[in-house]
């Protein structure tokens, strides 16, 4: 009866085995990774992952040293260890290096190594993209941590005030080492968050509905929605910033119009959402972990998802509170205040869910546990101070002293590091041939909570006795020395555990695609399924959150290739796309493998960041070039047609190899990207309107600057409008099966791309004629400043364009295949509506108020 | 058909996010507001004809927030039945609409507060 009952289930699998011959090594074969030194080129999400995981602890060392010689510095009074500008120069880069170069691309990289495996997705839908992310963020990472060697690390703190980050108060390389280096790896940090946001919504395992979805993947899908929202404005605060500083356009000078309080609106509206992308995919991990270690689901799934994306509104809420003592009205600091008290709310039913989980089973005290276990303490008590610190009075009393550093330490080291310890002991079984040793662990805990508690629990009392942050000495009659000199012991207990930690990874990781040492929690989720360079050996049907502890023979189903997609029926790189809140497939997407021309693309992207910032022009422009060429390169290679479809998954299912239009993966990425651009372009509205509230003096209505006359912004205006409707005809002309008519397409396209040229030159040219220069006032600098930022779009459509035509004559693009030439268009119309708003603005603006 | 489908289950997903966008929308218009008023006033503390606008205005956006927020809440509820079923799909996805919006409704009230209790243009050092 047993056997038949299996023979049935079986029977009602999609696939039947014996497999075909030659199936399974034909699968390995389409996706064995690069050997020797072409392991460069490699996309697959795994070497990636593990790539970018082992680059960031690195970096976390890194800072770790330089906070060593910071407390080496600050252990007894009036020392001299180190002098001040590089005590300057140390915090800076501290601050720096942990938040951007570590914090973010820590977790971004957990995403990128776990989330196909938990989604049962055979990789990210757009590998080489994360690939590129990762070498730019290892070029422009290693570079910048570089300039401390040359005396150019920037000194102005980690967020980079000014005026103090002025060319008049640091002149010299070293800010624009921040700000380059900096917006560089932002634009990293964003690729990787469009991946993530399609990756999650479009590629999981069928039958896994939203509501199934490991919790960790609704933590990314946030993380990578804040990442959207957020990182724009610092992008646009550097180039502000950049600007003033290369070219003096006036944004932050106040005797020019400027306002140094922009920057900080700016910054914080990023700085806060930072804090919590860097938490709560760390608080993934701990939902994903303390099941497993209890043996029991996760308690109340529903409201921690609920948290998590309250978590992610509200934190956008909340900046002002970094500026509390800038002199803001009372009521604009009441806001801020009941918003930061607000957001309490989530984090507590993630926490109180947390321990309910935990009293729902047994909790198995191994490593991973401990480091959860000091997460939950150390971070709570963070979470107390902060609703400390969130009242204004007392705030006006710590801002700028050791209890803030104390406070964010314990919410950043508790809310992120302990986890993701927990996360290296946990998830290396599934990456690495060896388990980690649970002797060492145990151990590396222990010192790593002593020593962490030592050193900052000792900094709330530091700063109550009033020691502010970022000095470099204090004088022995303040009475700080014992303190600090505690805190300084403190810091060496936790760098020792820290060290045992890379010990242990240096003696037991073994990176292994398939002799991994398995699943040796009992965890139900889908990343411990047997693994290869393939991923699963099938795409697997899911049902419920836990399916291999609610469907005991998954595993071995998988592995017999049972499931969806047990080969390579196109003869690549293929995953299931499906659709977002269903999980039913619709389509199987094709692949890159291996290349040089993202790695490329990365260093030359690098290369000429790097060369702006000394201020060499010539090698900037041939490296954007050559960034540009292998962008080109490619892209030229992506877009395969639907020649290979459809294919048959197993189940009865044939599905396309090919989509095009709002079902496909790639036009998600591009109203992703499309996101981005209107964050950029709000951020840069904010800033005008700001600005005219703090000096409307230098508006033209007070100095009397003539405006380009309403005909051109009109003619402009109705040539923008005139390209989106070229481009919509443009469409239709490439829906044309006919011979003789297909010369259109390349004309509207053509026509269409000149009138966007067009009407920016008009828009540049007007303001120039009327006697306007950039750096004259804010004013001024903030309108080319919105002329720019559509010139962005502009250059970026012109090669878009001569892209797609190229494609067109090589008979790359027709009626059928039309990805690329779709997705060029979603961003021309974007454009267009961008530039039609900028107008108004521009020319509408300084007439309605004056 | 399948478009249509796909267009459901977008905005399926997106009335999720209905409550919290009400929240942020309300955010920025009240901030806003209060900073661009307050800005534009002749003396910082002239509190009498600014402050009676200002509540005014924020007094409206805070009920029509909260409107909103009470329009999702029973879209919610009224679509799915008990939302507190949350064993299958459409009850997830309603329970997460709910539960946001319920959430919103505080920050939105919690920002209210404020508005009330405290003067709108007043700076407090110097």
């Amino acid at each position: 009866m047993t056997a038949m009952v299996e023979r049935k289930r079986q029977h009602n699998l999609p696939n039947p085995v014996p497999r075909p011959e030659g199936e399974l090594e034909e699968l390995r074969r389409i996706w064995e990774p690069p050997r020797g030194w072409r392991f460069i080129t490699a996309v697959n999400n795994t070497q990636i992952g593990i790539y970018y995981i082992g680059t960031a602890l690195t970096f976390f060392v890194l800072a770790g040293i330089l906070a060593a010689l910071m407390r080496m510095q600050l252990a007894v009074p009036d020392n001299d260890f180190v002098s001040q500008e590089l005590y300057n120069q140390l915090f800076t880069m501290h601050g720096t290096i942990m938040m951007f170069l570590f914090a973010v691309p820590v977790v971004e990289a957990a995403g990128v190594l776990l989330l196909p495996q938990m989604l049962a997705a055979r990789d990210l839908p757009f590998p080489r993209l994360s690939a590129f992310a990762f070498w730019a963020y290892l070029v422009g990472g290693s570079v910048f941590f570089a300039s401390l060697f040359f005396g150019l690390a920037p000194s102005g703190g980690w967020f980079m005030y000014p005026p103090l980050t002025s060319g008049q108060y640091s002149p010299g390389d070293n800010a624009d080492f921040w700000l380059l280096g900096i917006g560089f790896i932002e634009i990293s940090a964003i690729a990787g968050a469009i991946e993530i946001v399609v990756g999650v919504l479009r590629t999981r395992a069928p039958g896994m509905r939203l509501s199934e979805m490991p919790i960790f993947a609704w933590t990314m899908l946030v993380f990578a929605g804040m990442i959207i929202f957020a990182f724009p404005a610092i992008i646009l605060a550097t180039m502000l910033l950049e600007l003033e500083r290369a070219f003096d356009w006036p944004f932050f000078i106040a005797d020019k119009g400027g306002d140094p309080l922009l920057w900080q609106h700016l910054f914080w509206f990023f700085g806060h959402p930072e804090v919590y992308i860097i938490f709560l995919p760390a608080a993934g991990m701990v939902s994903m972990i303390l099941p497993t270690m209890v043996q029991k689901p996760l308690v109340a799934y529903n409201l921690i998802v609920v948290a998590l994306i309250a978590t992610g509104f509200f934190s956008f809420g909340l900046w002002v509170h970094h500026m509390f003592t800038t002199g803001l009205p009372a009521l604009s600091l009441g806001f801020f205040a009941a918003a930061s008290m607000a957001v309490s709310l989530p984090s507590g039913i993630q926490v109180f869910a947390w321990i309910a989980t935990i009293a729902s089973g047994r909790l198995r005290l191994a490593t991973p546990s401990l480091f959860i276990l000091g997460f939950l303490f150390i971070f709570t008590l963070g979470g107390l101070t902060g609703v400390m610190v969130a009242m204004v009075p007392f705030n006006w009393q710590v801002h700028d002293t050791y209890f803030v550093v104390a406070h964010f330490h314990y919410v950043l080291v508790g809310g992120m590091v302990f986890p993701l310890f927990a996360a290296l002991y946990y998830w290396a079984p599934a990456f690495s041939a060896r388990a980690l040793s649970e002797r060492l662990g145990r151990w590396a805990f222990a010192l790593m909570f002593i020593g962490f508690n030592v050193a900052f629990f000792t900094m709330h009392l530091t700063g109550l006795l009033g020691m502010p942050r970022r000095i470099y000495t204090y004088p022995a009659e303040l009475g700080w020395g014992p303190l600090n000199l505690i805190s300084t012991i403190g810091a060496f207990i936790l760098a020792a555990g820290v060290s045992l930690v890379a010990f242990d990874l240096f003696r037991c990781f073994r990176i292994t695609y398939s002799k991994a040492a398995g699943n040796i929690w009992h965890a139900g989720t889908l990343e411990w399924l047997p693994n290869h360079v393939y991923a699963t050996r099938s795409i697997p049907i899911v049902h419920g959150r836990e399916p291999l502890w609610d469907q005991p023979d998954l595993a071995e189903d998988v592995n017999a290739g049972r499931y969806y997609l047990p080969g390579a029926p196109t003869g690549s790189r293929e995953t299931l796309v499906t659709s977002p809140i269903e999980a039913e497939p619709q389509y199987v997407v094709q692949m890159p493998g291996p290349s040089w021309t993202h790695v490329l693309a990365a260093l030359f992207t690098a290369l000429c960041f790097l060369s702006l910032t000394v201020k060499l022009v010539e090698p900037a422009i041939l490296f954007a070039l050559l960034a540009i060429a292998s962008v080109i390169v490619w892209m030229w290679e992506m877009d395969p047609g639907p020649a290979k479809g459809p294919v048959d998954i197993g189940g009865g299912l044939r599905l396309p190899v090919y989509m095009t239009g709002p079902k496909s993966h790639s036009w998600w990425a591009m109203v992703v990207l499309m996101l981005v651009a209107g964050t950029l372009y709000t951020s840069y509205l904010f800033s005008y309107l700001y600005i005219w509230t703090v000096a409307p003096e230098v508006w033209p209505a007070t100095t009397g600057q003539t405006l380009p006359p309403l005909r051109l912004p009109l003619l402009a205006g109705a040539l923008l409008i005139a390209s989106s409707g070229l481009m919509l005809f443009a469409s239709r002309a490439l829906n044309q099966p006919a011979r003789p008519q297909r010369w259109l397409f390349p004309v509207l396209l053509l026509l269409a791309l000149l009138s966007l040229i067009c009407s920016l030159a008009i828009e540049i040219l007007g303001q120039w004629q009327t006697g306007l220069r950039p750096a004259e006032n804010s004013y001024a600098a903030l309108t080319y400043l919105g002329a720019g930022l559509q010139g962005e779009l502009v250059i970026a459509l012109t090669v878009m364009a001569l892209f797609t035509l190229a494609r067109f004559f090589a008979g790359l693009l027709n009626t059928a295949r039309r990805v690329t030439f779709d997705n060029t268009a979603l961003l021309w119309h974007y454009t267009v509506g961008q530039g039609v708003f900028g107008l108004v603005l521009l020319h509408g603006f300084p007439r309605l108020v004056g | 058909m399948a478009t249509r489908h796909q267009a459901h289950s977008i905005v399926e997903l997106l009335a999720v996010l209905a409550g919290p966008a009400i929240w942020f929308t309300y955010f920025g218009l009240t901030y806003g507001t209060q900073s661009l008023l307050c800005a534009m006033a002749a003396e910082p503390d002239e509190i009498d004809p600014t402050h009676t606008r200002l509540v005014a205005l924020l007094g409206a956006a805070t009920v029509v927030a909260l409107l909103g927020l009470t329009a999702v809440i029973w879209s919610g509820v009224r679509q799915h039945g008990s939302v507190f079923r949350v064993s299958d799909q459409e009850n997830f996805l309603a329970h997460l609409q709910v539960t946001m919006a319920g959430l919103s409704a505080f920050a939105v009230l919690s920002v209210a507060i404020a508005v009330v209790l405290l003067p709108p243009c007043m700076r407090v050092f110097g």
